[in-house]
Order: structure tokens, then C-alpha cells, then sequence
């Protein structure tokens, strides 16, 4: 059936036969013509149609992020046949990063005539709830998430970072006659140049790195005789004071979501989804109950407002949540036969 | 290479170079420029497209320095880019003569840069397209991104890639079925 029949016919699976016509090159006013009348159809010829651009939308947004799957951008050398591949030259060279750091890479920055203050170290604080993000004089990138105090000192030779309490993912830009080390409870990452989140809360570390590739060092030990603990994209290492251990493949999305203010949790316990709440909000989120210790989720939550976002809790798990004293919330796990079934 | 490329922004806008741009170019640059590459295929599109970034950024009177410098300056450039996207596919749909040329079919027309905000809303349906991308076969794939990224026409495409047209628009019914189906079975899990 050609396709100027098919526009009165309430066919949304035509949807993409008609953006492959229209798409094509060759479409005529007239086809164009057809396809709205065949929008004109049926709400289910629409809804297709809806639900096709909403893909493109989509395809279009991850296209114009920088963390995009490099397939996206194989074309071969299509587009200009005649071009001849170019070069990049790439300002950023992958290096292997051994304990001890300096590695010299060659070719100029333009940090050279930049005089860069040696400067005592500086504070920065966010409050419970609050998000924001510094712009470093050297080039690097902190985002700092709710209720999270680090202190920085940057100078020609070092840069150095504390978290003393909270989250932070850093975009360290690269500068080798400047190494930059972030110190998080009993040890410190030391870069060259990567991407990497840090969460230090009651005693306890979380480093994950998302670009690149880092060395988390003890600052009591000898570097020389305790080589580095290496953490490459993809991993993540939890310490305290007197452990370490270290996770080999991360969901990165899921560490990297609070930055576009979402959390995900894969199979997690409620107590810690519960212990995040606290950390986001200024009311104290309490759980009771047994059953409320062995709760798994799994879910993702905009963090938004606060009511809006425990009636969504609420309604995707099956908890009530009672008001209680000086702004408490108690969260507890409904009994079993009041829970809906999924459909 | 990188020095004279600034010059050339220093005489377009007459502005003196502070050392607060000449940082923010140090540092996202390089970024901006492999970002383009990437997107464009072409060295000379990507420079120019990087330098009027710039340009618009130092016009705009935005503070180099400030936090959001950075993301400031690319979201330039990703209106930048599409802007240009947008042109490709007018042009491709909608014929270059003009003349003859429907505008009632502006919902044909892709949208602007999608804001932040947007981007905050669907990052759980990227992981679903970029899912999908890296479980795509080659062929399929390139055809779908060069048809709807690079604006091309069908023949233009079976050209490119030494493919008859029924097998280019077969690739591009494929990959888009598979973007379909995907999405749906992500919004039934999520129910």
C-alpha cells in the first residue's frame, strides 16, 4: 500500500514507515501533507508518533552528552570520503599511574605565565539540601553535594584537597608539575588528571572513579615499600581507618546520578536509603521494625521536595510514613497482606 | 596551533584576553574542541564551531571564573551544534529551495538543546539508548547516525557506504524498532 493510502488509515505501527519518508530526502510537500493528515487520524496515530519523537529527543540529548557511548560517533570516515583522517591531538594523555606520581608529559600548558597565588587553605561548605559547584584557578572542577565541608590549597607545586565530611566529584584538570591529592579520612587519592567521586561520612570512605585512573595512598606508609592501591574507571574502594576494600565494576551511574539531583538504588537496604534521606534533609528519618532492617529496594528518586518526594516513597514501596516529634519521620514496613500487587 | 588560535579570537572581539578566559580556555578547550570533533567528523567545522563558541561565550559578558563557566560554555556550543543539526534537516526534509516548503511542518523540526533540567528528567532512559547503541550492529547504527545526526539523504547514505537505498532505510526502520521496543520494556519494568 503506498503510503498516501495509508494516511487515513488509524495504522500507529505505520509510524515509522512515514519517518523514513519523510526522512529521506525525497519526501514531496504532498507527502508531508499526508502524514498530517494521517496524524489527524486517530489519537493512537499521535500517540505513535509521540512516542518516536520522544526516542529522538532522547537519542539526541545522550548525542550531546559528553559521557556518550563512543559507538555513537562511528561513521567511519563516511561523511567526508575525500577528507583524510585527522589527528587528534590530544592535550590529555593516558598514563599508568604508579605510586609515586610525577610523571612528566611533554609539551607546554598554558598554566605557565598564569601566576598562581600560593594560597593558605580555603574552605567551602554546603548546607543539608544545598548543591554547588566550584570552578578551582586551576581549571579543575568540584561538585559539592548536601552537607559536605572541604577545605582546598592550591599552589604552583601541590594541590591539595580535604573532605572532611560529605561528597564531592571532582574533574581534575591536568597539570603535571602539579600533582593534586585529595585526602579523605586515613588516605588520600592521588591524580594526574581524572574523574572520580569521594564520599567520607562517619569515619567511613567511599572513592569511585569514573575517568581515568587513580592511586589511594596511606599517608603513614612509606610509598616506596606500600605501593598504591590502584583504581581504575569502574572501581571503587570503601575504607575506614583500619580496612579497605575495593569493588572491581561499579554502576556508575548510579554514584554520578546525585549530581543530576536523582539517586538510583539497585537491591538496596532501606536503612540506607533511609540514611540518605537524613543527609539531603533536615527532618530525621527514622525506621522501626524488623521488617524495616530487612527491606530491599530497588528505585529511583528525584530529589526534590520533600513531600513530594516521600508520598512517591510511599507509593512505590510498601511503607507507611508517620509524622512524629520535632520534625522525626518514622518509616515502617506495612504488614503483608495490605501490600498491592504490581501489575 | 593553540596560540594562534587565539589570537584570531583576541582580533574578532577586540576584547583584551584576561587571564580569567585564558584559563577557562586552558582548561576546556581541548575538551571542547575533542567534543566537536567527535560530533561533526570534520577539523574545520569543529574549530570554527569551538571558536564561535568562545566568541559568544566573551560576548555574552559571562564570567570566566565563576562555578559554572564551564557548563555555561558548552551549553553554548551544544545550541551551537544544534543549530547547525537543525539546518541539515530542514534542509534534508523540507527541500533547499524554500520556496515551495510547508511551514505547519515545524513539528518536523528537532527542538534546541535540550536544558539541564531536561537532562536531569531523562538520564535513566539514556542508559536505555546507550544500551542500545552499544548492542546495535555496525551497520544499522552508522546509518541511523548519519541519517538522523549528520542530515543526510537516503541516497546519500547508500552512497557514502556503497549500500542500495531499500537496504539504508531498511538499517534505519532496524535501529529505530529497537529503540522502540526497548523504551517500552524500560517503561513496563518501571511500571
Amino acid at each position: 500500500m503506498k503510503m498516501s493510502e495509508r494516511s487515513e488509515k488509524n495504522r500507529p505501527d505505520d509510524i515509522l514507515a512515514w519517518q523514513v519518508l519523510l526522512s529521506s530526502g525525497t519526501a514531496t510537500v504532498e507527502d508531508h501533507h499526508d502524514f498530517k493528515a494521517w496524524l489527524e487520524v486517530s489519537s493512537e496515530n499521535r500517540a505513535a508518533y509521540e512516542e518516536v519523537q520522544h526516542v529522538f529527543r532522547v537519542y539526541d540529548a545522550l548525542w550531546a552528552d559528553e559521557q556518550a557511548p563512543e559507538e555513537m560517533f562511528d561513521v567511519g570516515d563516511a561523511v567526508h570520503a575525500s577528507a583524510p583522517p585527522y589527528k587528534l591531538t590530544r592535550w590529555f594523555v593516558p598514563v599508568a599511574i604508579a605510586a609515586c606520581l610525577l610523571l612528566v608529559v611533554g609539551g607546554a600548558t598554558l598554566f605557565s605565565f598564569l601566576n598562581v597565588p600560593k594560597a593558605p587553605y580555603v574552605a567551602e561548605t554546603t548546607a543539608v539540601g544545598e548543591q554547588r559547584a566550584l570552578l578551582l584557578a586551576d581549571g579543575s572542577t568540584v561538585y559539592l553535594n548536601t552537607d559536605t565541608k572541604i577545605e582546598y590549597s592550591l599552589s604552583d607545586s601541590q594541590r591539595n584537597v580535604k573532605v572532611l565530611n560529605g561528597e564531592a566529584f571532582f574533574e581534575i584538570a591536568k597539570d603535571p608539575a602539579a600533582p593534586f591529592t585529595v585526602v579523605a579520612g586515613s588516605r588520600g587519592v592521588r591524580v594526574i588528571g581524572t574523574a572520580f567521586n569521594v564520599r567520607f561520612i562517619n569515619g567511613v570512605a567511599d572513592v569511585t572513579v569514573t575517568e581515568g585512573a587513580v592511586g589511594l595512598t596511606d599517608p603513614e606508609q612509606n610509598a616506596r615499600t606500600q605501593p598504591a592501591v590502584r583504581l581504575e574507571a569502574g572501581m571503587a574502594a570503601t575504607y575506614t581507618a583500619s580496612s579497605i576494600k575495593v569493588q572491581p565494576n561499579i554502576e556508575l551511574e548510579a554514584v554520578k546520578a546525585w549530581r543530576y539531583k536523582k539517586l538510583f538504588y539497585q537491591n538496596a537496604s532501606l536503612s540506607h536509603v533511609v540514611r540518605d534521606l537524613n543527609r539531603y534533609f533536615s527532618s530525621e528519618f527514622k525506621t522501626v521494625g524488623e521488617a524495616a532492617e530487612n527491606l530491599r529496594v530497588t528505585l529511583i528518586l528525584n530529589l526534590e521536595e520533600e513531600e513530594i518526594l516521600l508520598n512517591t516513597l510511599s507509593k512505590q514501596l510498601p511503607i507507611r510514613i508517620q509524622n512524629g516529634k520535632n520534625n522525626t519521620r518514622i518509616i515502617s514496613v506495612l504488614p503483608e497482606n495490605s501490600i498491592s500487587v504490581p501489575e | 596551533m593553540e596560540s594562534l588560535a587565539w589570537e584570531m579570537v583576541v582580533k574578532k572581539t577586540g576584547k583584551q584576553w584576561g587571564s580569567g578566559l585564558a584559563l577557562l580556555a586552558a582548561h576546556a578547550r581541548p575538551d571542547l574542541l575533542s567534543f566537536m570533533q567527535k560530533r561533526v567528523n570534520d577539523q574545520r567545522i569543529a574549530e570554527d564551531l569551538v571558536q564561535d563558541s568562545f566568541l559568544k561565550f566573551a560576548e555574552g559578558g559571562y564570567d570566566p571564573v565563576a562555578a559554572n563557566a564551564r557548563p555555561v560554555l558548552f551549553g553554548i556550543a551544544k545550541n551551537l551544534l544544534f543549530d547547525r543539526l537543525r539546518k541539515l534537516r530542514r534542509e534534508r526534509d523540507l527541500g533547499l529551495t524554500g520556496s515551495g516548503a510547508d511551514m505547519d511542518n515545524l513539528h518536523l523540526l528537532p527542538s534546541e538543546a535540550p536544558s539541564p533540567e531536561y537532562m536531569a528528567e531523562i538520564s535513566q532512559e539514556f542508559a536505555t539508548v546507550a544500551q542500545i547503541v552499544k548492542a546495535m550492529p555496525k551497520r544499522p547504527r552508522q546509518v541511523f547516525t548519519l541519517s538522523r545526526m549528520y542530515g543526510l539523504t537516503h541516497q546519500e547514505i547508500a552512497d557514502r557506504l556503497g549500500i542500495s537505498r531499500s537496504m539504508v532505510e531498511k538499517h534505519i526502520m532496524d535501529a529505530m524498532s529497537r529503540f522502540l521496543q526497548a523504551m517500552r520494556h524500560n517503561g513496563k519494568k518501571r511500571g
